[in-house]
């Protein structure tokens, strides 16, 4: 792979081995028929971290507002 | 702390909107049901693609890195282009370079999309973003942005043969080439931006300011969301106006 980046490349592949790596467990999930990306909190809860979606009005709806905390996946 | 309070607030704000947004919903379920298309604002309807952090391809960045993945963009494309639904595309721009074979594949399926489309630069738009930036039927740039243009290097183990030197030079020809030929500038011109000297504290290559960049032909013109969201609609009713056109000439030679 060849990265073409103003970042160093040093700097993008820092810590890869790190025990860091575990703090960031992002999932994704379809949620409210948008792909999201979430936080896996405890007793199944999720909170959202980011929408993937080019959708506009996806980024409106409350429910999925980053933070927003999804209850149960259902 | 803080989180619980947004999620108070949050919470609140989503009941008291529930009534409204469950008519809504309503509405657009029964859009679906009868085959009409889902709501649209007068101008059209529009998705919007944002481009942050390094763009992300063959290799999984480690966490610390804000990443754009090759497999969430690839196929929101398809769908737009697909979709009836969708007028055009616009597509935001904040990124600091990434793996080229990614970048340069989303740069082409963009290029290649019937659809209007339309990118905005904002904050800067470097290395492998220049691609994807000029890929759009229309560029714009915020006056504030910056594109930074250098050649591709490799960090880590290489063989130290002339062959590799080669290698990279057809890969950066790869970037010259898609730039030169989707923006008003010369790959002469490109080529030696990427490596001029004296720029760069440490390292080849220009950073264009949003100005420069419009003067060198690179991106089509400085602005903002407002500027880029009314050309996206310009280009938008043209196409609309070329496809009715094409519908009458069908139906006239029957």
């Amino acid at each position: 792979m060849i990265l073409y980046s103003i970042i160093p490349a040093d700097v993008v592949f820092g810590n890869y081995f790190g025990k860091n790596a575990d703090e960031y467990s992002l999932k994704e999930i379809l949620y409210e028929g948008e792909k999201v990306e979430v936080i896996p909190m405890s007793n199944n809860t999720y909170k959202v971290n980011r929408i993937i979606s080019t959708e506009p009005k996806a980024y409106l709806n409350p429910k999925l507002m980053p933070g927003s905390v999804i209850e149960s996946l259902k | 702390m803080n989180t619980d309070n947004n999620k108070v607030t949050l919470n609140k704000f989503s009941s008291d909107e529930e009534n409204i947004q469950e008519s809504s919903k309503e509405d657009i379920q029964e859009l679906k049901e009868l085959g009409k298309s889902t709501v649209k604002s007068k101008r059209g309807n529009i998705h919007c693609l944002t481009v942050i952090g390094q763009i992300e391809g063959h290799i999984v960045l480690p966490p610390q890195n804000k990443t754009t993945k090759y497999e969430h963009v690839i196929p929101q494309l398809v769908a737009i282009e697909e979709s009836e639904d969708i007028d055009g595309l616009l597509l935001i721009l904040n990124t600091v370079g990434g793996d080229v074979e990614a970048g340069l594949a989303i740069a082409e399926m963009i290029a290649s999309m019937s659809k209007p489309s339309v990118s905005l630069v904002l904050g800067g738009g470097h290395s492998i973003g220049v691609p994807m930036a000029v890929a759009t039927k229309y560029s714009f740039i915020a006056p504030s942005a910056t594109m930074t243009i250098h050649p591709i290097r490799l960090s880590g183990m290489i063989i130290g043969v002339p062959q590799t030197f080669e290698y990279f030079d057809k890969m950066q020809e790869r970037v010259v080439q898609f730039v030169s030929k989707n923006s008003k500038i010369s790959s002469e011109t490109f080529r030696s931006l990427m490596l001029k000297t004296g720029e760069l504290a440490n390292d080849v290559g220009t950073i264009l300011f949003g100005e420069e960049a419009v003067k060198h032909g690179l991106i089509d013109e400085t602005g903002g969301l407002h500027e880029a969201l009314n050309k996206l609609y310009e280009l938008i009713d043209l196409k609309k106006g070329e496809d009715a056109n094409i519908c009458l000439d069908e139906k006239g030679g029957v």
